[in-house]
């Protein structure tokens, strides 16, 4: 089982969701994961006290919190401590941050040789910007989605939640475990990943990227335009909204699906014809996808080839039948006594998923009171028991 | 020069992969060192889409199996079965079909990590329903809670923002898998939904709406609790700036920078009165921001401790020299020229490791028989016995689709999208071949 130190400052850096996300798919992996922050408590603990939206919770789950003063000598030597014995750190405290906290690389690595070190910041720790002041929307922004993503009459829009840290935080996670084969293989030595945001969410915009550099082309915003087969992509059904996708479909087969039989033949064979008198279509395509549910609509496309699908919420999404049936939902045990649903890893090892029923556990909480004084964590709640 | 980060050295891949989600994970494990090839059943399948999937075939070798016929299903066997990893997003339901379910490539090396990436993942009720990118983005909640209150369901741009994610969530899984094998001995199988990853990634929401019985609300681009936020119109055609103020003294410069007096009452110092306010707050920013350049808009807010920053293009994202000056594009020369040009910049795995050199990038069409290589290399197979192979129509090499003969290159609003001239300059491509 793999030991992940996670670090954490007071201070927002544009870097701590990511860290916290990487660490949390560690967990998910079966890793033990100790997320060291300030006794004053964490930049990500301070937004949660303003603001109760589940993202400190969804990102703690199973992890062990303890609080060190990194001010202290007694402190940075428990965090050392800590250190010794684990293979990765995590850090999302930003391009000074570990110097701000009174560490240095070496001093990590002299405690253990062996260790993987891996900073995740918004813009890496090099180049012009590195310095730059950031957010989970100014590093989407500038990751390249941002710019063709929203109504093509309006302005960019920001991807749905941290998507920018999410993604960040997958491939953090991920060269972290490659790194830590690599040192285990002997196929590379002790090592400092230093992953840039920015990069991460542009490598998710390969394709349009590579559109522009082999053809000059940028990517319009597309929402709420007619797609290239002559069609809107959303569309409200019987109860929602619904995503008519059928690439590389004929129009006169998706027309007689769609129930749309006057439509098919003759000039409306033609996508131009159909986009220039689409005002003549649009009543009768959009009273034809409201005779029925989305989930209707999305099981009989299946069977023809297309691939729509039904656009649902946050809510909505805890009732898909296809989650249901293959646990992806974990229980969360909430302050209130309730235990409710949370959604756990996007895959499986031999079918399993991991179990946890609580956010997080301070250092101390389950441990042996003289275990915990002798680790001497520096901060009194942890030293309380 | 400094070597190369390839901690995945030794690692053998074998990918029944085809569109853009496992390929994506394939290519950032060679990139960390890994030996990938790549089994494609028909000659030129691999570039039905040439332009758009190009990137995801680097730093592999391809070889083409027919895998309906018996020789070359047991080639494919025999080089599972000196193979560390076997991965397939073909749809679920092919492999077993083929003969290569996950029991019968473990009776051939009992500690081998299998992965099937599928839109829905199996098993499940959706498990055969098939899936695009945007299908799962839309099922998964992604689309519902982009935009604003009052308008549609948004999509994220492009079309393969869920594959790339499906393919970072493998190439974690296997990552994972190969360290607990190193460690324990045994091998694996791993199931992925692609669908599931944009749960995932919208999970907190999920947990929140499953403890409050609703919802979040749908923000825009705005910030819950930080205000102001927005993207905000810049000089020019199609130009923005991304600006967050997170705190009070940020807040007081802003207004100093922009010199707004109607923001300079005391009240605004507190964050819930400027989220009241944000209409307002937006329409004093708008009016700064439009009359300078993303560029001078976003270092005059970050020269005041403000975060902000342009909103890139593909253009921009190809040619920024923040990206250059880390090395995290390297240019790709090919063996013939590409749309005109014998090189194009792609991106490297994104991340560096300090002491070592990004990964160098080689093409996926090179001089010489890339399935010759492989069997060569994983088979220990000679000339002649290869020649025997191939005379029997039991393997064969990718045939390239020429780019003039490829559809359409994108299937979302590309109707109208026209070619920038100065491109090739701007991105260092060089002189355009002859036709």
């Amino acid at each position: 089982m793999l030991r992940v130190v996670e670090l954490q400052s007071a201070e927002a850096s544009g870097g701590e969701v990511a860290a916290a996300f990487a660490t949390q798919f560690l967990q998910l992996m079966s890793a033990t994961v100790t997320v060291v922050e300030p006794p004053s408590g964490s930049a990500l603990r301070a937004r949660a006290a303003t603001l109760d939206d589940a993202q400190f919770e969804y990102l703690h789950r199973g992890k062990r919190i303890e609080h060190i003063d990194l001010g202290q000598d007694r402190g940075r030597a428990r965090l050392l401590e800590v250190v010794r014995d684990a293979d990765a750190v995590v850090e999302g405290v930003g391009g000074d941050g570990l110097s701000a906290l009174g560490l240095d690389l070496a001093g990590l690595r002299a405690a253990n040789p062996r260790l993987v070190i891996t900073s995740v910041s918004p813009f890496g720790s090099s180049g012009p910007r590195a310095g730059w002041k950031s957010s989970e929307l100014v590093v989407q922004a500038m990751g390249g989605l941002v710019a063709a993503s929203g109504r093509s009459d309006g302005p960019p829009t920001r991807l749905a939640g941290s998507q920018a840290s999410h993604v960040a935080g997958v491939a953090a996670a991920m060269q972290t475990l490659a790194a830590v084969r690599g040192v285990h293989a002997n196929a590379s030595g002790a090592v400092h990943l230093d992953i840039s945001i920015q990069e991460v969410v542009a490598s998710h915009w390969t394709r349009e990227v590579g559109r522009y550099a082999y053809t000059g082309q940028e990517t319009p915003r597309a929402s709420g335009r007619l797609g290239l087969q002559g069609f809107p992509h959303t569309v409200p059904s019987a109860d929602g909204w619904l995503f008519l996708l059928a690439i590389g479909a004929d129009w006169e087969s998706l027309a007689i699906f769609l129930g749309l039989l006057d439509f098919v033949g003759g000039d409306w064979s033609d996508v131009e014809y159909r986009v220039e008198h689409w005002e003549e279509i649009r009543p009768h395509f959009e009273a034809a996808v409201q005779q029925r549910g989305r989930y209707e609509w999305f099981a009989d496309a299946a069977e023809r080839g297309y691939t729509f699908a039904p656009i649902d919420d946050a809510l909505s999404v805890l009732e898909s039948p296809q989650l249901r049936s293959r646990d992806f939902f974990g229980r969360m045990r909430l302050e209130d006594g309730r235990t409710v649903p949370c959604p756990g890893l996007p895959f499986t090892f031999a079918g399993r998923r991991e179990e946890w029923d609580q956010p997080s556990r301070e250092a101390g909480d389950d441990e042996d009171a003289a275990t915990t004084a002798q680790r001497g964590s520096g901060h009194p709640e942890a030293d309380r028991s | 020069m400094m070597p190369q980060f390839r901690p995945l050295e030794g690692v053998r891949i074998l990918s029944f992969e085809a569109a853009a989600s496992l390929p994506a994970a394939t290519r950032a494990l060679a990139d960390l060192g890994a030996d990938v090839v790549r089994v494609a059943e028909r000659p030129g399948t691999y570039n039905q889409h040439l332009r758009l999937f190009d990137s995801t075939l680097i730093n592999k070798q391809s070889i083409r199996l027919d895998l309906k016929e018996p020789r070359s299903l047991d080639l494919a066997k025999q080089l599972a079965s000196v193979a560390d990893v076997v991965c397939s997003n073909f749809r679920p339901s092919v492999m077993p079909r083929l003969g290569l379910d996950y029991e019968t490539l473990r009776a051939l090396k009992s500690d081998l990590i299998v992965l099937q990436l599928s839109g829905y993942g199996t098993p499940g009720p959706w498990q055969d329903f098939p899936a695009y990118g945007p299908s799962v983005e839309a099922a998964g909640g992604m689309n519902a809670k982009m935009g604003t209150a009052n308008e549609p369901p948004l999509r994220v741009g492009g079309s393969v923002f869920a594959d790339t994610l499906g393919g970072r969530y493998a190439a974690l899984a296997i990552c994972g898998a190969l360290v607990q094998r190193d460690a324990t001995g045994e091998g694996q199988y791993i199931d992925l939904s692609m669908y599931e990853t944009i749960v995932s990634g919208v999970g907190d929401a999920v947990l929140r709406a499953a403890r409050d019985g609703e919802a979040p609300a749908r923000l825009g681009s705005r910030d819950e609790l930080l205000a102001p936020q927005g993207i905000y119109p810049c000089l020019g055609d199609d130009e923005w700036v991304a600006i967050t103020v997170a705190t009070t003294s940020e807040w007081a410069a802003l207004v100093d920078l922009i010199a707004a007096p109607s923001l300079a009452d005391e009240s605004y110092r507190d964050v819930e009165v400027r989220r009241r306010d944000h209409e307002l707050i937006d329409g004093e920013i708008t009016e700064w921001t439009s009359s300078r350049s993303k560029h001078e808009a976003a270092e005059a807010l970050q020269a005041r401790g403000i975060a902000a920053g342009p909103v890139l293009k593909s253009s921009e994202v190809a040619s920024d020299e923040h990206h250059r000056a880390r090395g995290f594009f390297q240019y790709v020369d090919h063996a013939q020229p590409l749309e005109g040009y014998g090189r194009h910049p792609h991106m490297t795995v994104p991340g560096r490791a300090e002491g070592f050199d990004r990964a160098a990038l080689s093409d996926h069409n090179p001089d010489g028989s890339p399935a010759e290589q492989v069997l060569e290399r994983w088979l220990g197979l000679s000339h002649q016995q290869i020649e025997a192979l191939r005379a029997e129509g039991a393997v064969g090499e990718l045939v390239p689709v020429l780019a003039a003969d490829a559809p359409k290159p994108s299937w979302f609003g590309g109707r109208d999208a026209a070619r920038e001239p100065e491109f090739a300059r701007r991105l260092g491509l060089g002189e355009r071949a002859a036709e």
